[in-house]
């Protein structure tokens, strides 16, 4: 039997031309606007979402259905008899829970398969590069075993940090650190991120304006990367792809990367956060 | 959702219950905000307590469908088992709600706004002198709200309900707007919370479940410690017992007792009289009252003691964070932002030179942590700030900020999640980030009697300007700034501006500088009319 297929869910923040290279499967989250349900990134893109922005009064996600999982380990398992997944955060999601559920529903009727699910401890292109590394160690060849080991190498290293507009909507949705910034000084931008592996969101600071928080972005990757360290970047949009050409300009130049990508938030990751920029990286 | 128009005993046993839990979930939290009457921690702890008790009380009756059997037994479980100020004012609300609930085997959606305006006229009624800002307000605005959704022929108890949660809500996020002490503290009535937090639970049930895992706190700020906190005030002991078969009506037992401490509370019946006190004397509180009839349930706590607890516990909480900020400023408003971005302290004396080094001094050794950072914020307070360290055991480092921007700017720079090294050093950098512009006002009589104002100013402490207008003097001073390092314009007004030259002056900013931002915020200072920072 050939190659371990790679399973990882619609935050990573992976871009479309990767995914389809390295055949990785995307299981979209579920998501409600207003009232109506939505399967992320396939019945709603970045850009639709934020046609609708302004007009959202109710913002609900949820974990994938467990069909969604289940037809994708059938799918995969024609042709690979192991799958390696990793997943969002399980301290931010149902998304981890669900994904045990759906496998041991597929092992029951599918005694001769393999499934292994790792917590990714973080999300966004963070998350994406552990599936991306999953991807390239078991397109090389390695088993199922070694893509897991990869995949937790990996979790210790990725590190994502995103200044948002406001922390409105992190709060709305339960998952803003407690000692964030709550008050009436305007433009002071939350910094926000994931960078010590708790699985839960941090409070990184915070900085006055939309240049003064590229500049701590920036400063933040400087704490765990040296000037001429290799590293991979990921960076990340939201509503204004100017500002993540901004940031990717402030990147490059500072930098030593050997893999770049500019990507945008999916809608999932966008309703929670509001308006962003972010960076996810490891060395 | 209950789409009924009636609820029976046992619904409103398993609202209670619900209610009970739900504030259960956030006990410590309600107990850290607790500063009023006394900072001593255990609000949350008490009014759970009394709750528990009226459950058990309810409990125990062998027939609980019936409405008013179950309101008064749950009202009686609350006047036994009260714990504390809010343990009994609570009771007297179950006890309003439940004179109103008299011979209901069931209860309409009008009958529960009754109930609801009942309960709180007898816990208005308690008091001697109600205070507002605290649980009261919180049952009163919640009742209103549930009578004037009942009145617009609303005939579904949840519904006017919700309308009691929401009003609760926004009743308590209002509550250091009427209360003095919670507004110095920077937190919510601990109290109100409790209530609301508990209504949300019943609300949750009759709406059909928890649908979040935890109750919404409106706010997590630990009370802050101001030069005004009263800490070294002798506590005393929270004494509390009931008198049974009481030989004197409550307003008798009352006036007894008053002189003999605070937060008096006498409520009850004749055969039940429960006493709540804090006194520095508790045995001459019990041999007074023992005059009246024989004392059961006596709970004497040593308030000194619950305080300390309370402080043990806050460091407990901030024990994750390596050190804490110590900031001055003059203005509440200024205040305000400062403890935003979490200072833990922030001193407001009356003038920045009358603010010696004990005083600084004594709030660093308050706060329940090792290591402190000061941020002075004015150039006559650097002197004094740099006196404080020697004078400790703990580890203090003073950021020489000279002026509000400056300290902002540290203040943001600061996180309180990382080691105090770390921040020092990322506040000392953040000093250079901002210009500051400070200008005042000052008026003279000229020789016909002509009153002549002249506004002066200055950039970075040194540049000066002056002229007739504060658009004239700031635009003059703007202009010997970096214009492409220009993005933000802060505005902080003074006390002695209104809002309308505050806007006047911003308009006249943009007018020169488009694409910038410029924001104001009420500083409230008494120094400088307007402080700007330009970063």
């Amino acid at each position: 039997m050939k190659k371990v297929r790679i399973v990882t869910d619609t935050v990573c923040c992976l871009p479309d031309n990767i995914v389809k290279e390295y055949g990785i499967k995307l299981v979209p989250l579920s998501l409600a606007i207003n009232g109506r349900p939505y399967r992320d990134q396939v019945d709603i893109g970045p850009d639709e979402f934020w046609k609708m922005f302004d007009d959202i009064k109710e913002f609900k996600t949820g974990a994938p259905a467990l069909t969604e999982f289940t037809s994708i380990f059938s799918e995969l398992s024609k042709e690979a008899d192991e799958i390696a997944c990793t997943f969002v955060s399980k301290a931010l999601s149902a998304t981890y829970e669900a994904a045990c559920q759906a496998r041991d529903l597929f092992l029951k009727d599918n005694p001769g398969k393999n499934i292994e699910i790792v917590d990714s401890r973080t999300a966004a292109g963070a998350q994406g590069f552990i599936a991306l590394e999953m991807a390239r160690a078991a397109a090389a060849g390695k088993p199922l075993k070694e893509v897991v080991s990869t995949a937790s190498d990996m979790v210790t290293r990725v590190k994502f940090a995103c200044a948002l507009e406001t922390l409105k909507y992190l709060i709305k949705s339960g998952r803003a650190p407690k000692t964030a910034y709550l008050g009436e000084l305007m433009h002071v931008r939350p910094i926000i991120g994931m960078v010590n592996n708790t699985g839960l969101v941090e409070n990184l600071g915070r900085a006055r304006g939309k240049e003064k928080s590229m500049e701590r972005l920036v400063e933040l990757i400087s704490e765990y990367v040296k000037p001429d360290q290799p590293v991979h970047i990921m960076v990340h949009y939201t509503n204004s792809i100017d500002d993540g050409k901004q940031l990717q300009e402030m990147v490059m130049s500072k930098f030593n990367c050997v893999e770049y990508y500019m990507t945008p938030y999916s809608p999932v990751m966008s309703g929670h956060t509001g308006p962003v920029f972010a960076v996810s990286f490891y060395a | 959702m209950l789409d009924r128009r009636y609820l029976d005993g046992n619904d409103i046993l398993a609202m209670t219950i619900a209610g009970t839990e739900w504030l259960e979930r956030v006990v410590p939290q309600i107990n850290a905000m607790n500063v009023y009457p006394v900072p001593d921690g255990d609000c949350g702890t008490n009014m759970f307590l009394t709750l528990c008790s009226s459950i058990e009380e309810a409990k125990r009756l062998t027939d609980t469908s019936q409405a008013s059997a179950v309101a008064f037994a749950i009202a009686r479980g609350a006047l036994m088992g009260a714990r504390g100020n809010s343990g009994v004012i609570l009771s007297q609300i179950w006890r309003g709600f439940s004179e109103a609930l008299k011979d209901r085997s069931t209860i309409s959606a009008a009958d529960l706004a009754l109930a609801l305006q009942k309960a709180a006229e007898v816990a208005y009624r308690a008091l001697t002198n109600p205070v507002e800002g605290t649980i009261l307000t919180v049952i009163k605005d919640a009742a209103r709200a549930a009578i004037s959704r009942a009145s617009d022929n609303d005939t579904n108890p949840t519904s006017v309900l919700e309308a009691a949660v929401l009003a609760a809500r926004e009743s308590v996020v209002n509550t250091p707007n009427l209360l003095e002490e919670l507004r110095e503290a920077g937190v919510l009535d601990a109290g109100g919370h409790g209530l609301y937090t508990f209504l949300e639970g019943a609300l949750l049930l009759l709406k059909g479940g928890m649908d979040h895992q935890a109750p919404l706190l409106l706010s997590t700020q630990l009370p802050r410690i101001t030069s005004g906190t009263t800490v070294e005030m002798a506590y005393g002991y929270c004494t509390q017992f009931i008198i049974k078969d009481c030989s004197a009506s409550v307003e008798e037992v009352r006036s007894a007792l008053e002189g003999l401490g605070t937060s008096l509370l006498v409520v009850g019946e004749p055969e039940t009289t429960k006493v709540h006190i804090h006194t520095l004397e508790p045995q001459e509180v019990v041999k007074v009252a023992s005059s009246f009839g024989k004392l059961t349930n006596i709970d004497i706590n040593n308030m000194d003691e619950q305080h300390q607890t309370f402080l043990l516990m806050n460091r407990e909480r901030m024990h994750i964070f390596d050190c804490a900020v110590v900031t001055v400023t003059t203005g509440d408003g200024l205040s305000r932002v400062f403890s935003n971005l979490n200072a833990a302290a922030v001193i407001q004396p009356e003038q920045t030179d009358s603010l010696s080094a004990l005083e600084v001094l004594r709030i660093v050794e308050e706060l329940p942590c090792d290591k402190v950072i000061i941020l002075p914020n004015h150039k006559n307070v650097l002197e004094t700030a740099l006196a404080v360290p020697p004078l400790t055991k703990k580890s203090v480092a003073v950021i020489p900020a000279k002026n509000i921007p400056q300290g902002i700017a540290a203040m943001i720079a600061f996180v309180p999640e990382k080691p105090y090294e770390a921040n020092i050093r990322e506040m000392h950098q953040a000093l250079d980030t901002v210009h500051t512009i400070e200008v005042a006002s000052s008026e003279s009589t000229g020789a016909n009697a002509t009153v002549q104002r002249r506004i002066t100013g200055s950039l970075n402490g040194d540049k000066r300007s002056s002229g007739e207008s504060y658009e004239g003097v700031v635009l003059d001073l703007l202009s010997l700034l970096d214009r492409h390092q220009t993005s933000i314009v802060t505005i902080y007004s003074g006390k002695k501006v209104t809002a309308s030259q505050a806007e006047h002056l911003k308009t006249k900013v943009l007018e020169r500088y488009p694409d910038i931002a410029v924001d104001i915020v009420e500083g409230g200072q008494a120094d400088w009319d307007f402080i700007i920072s330009v970063e």
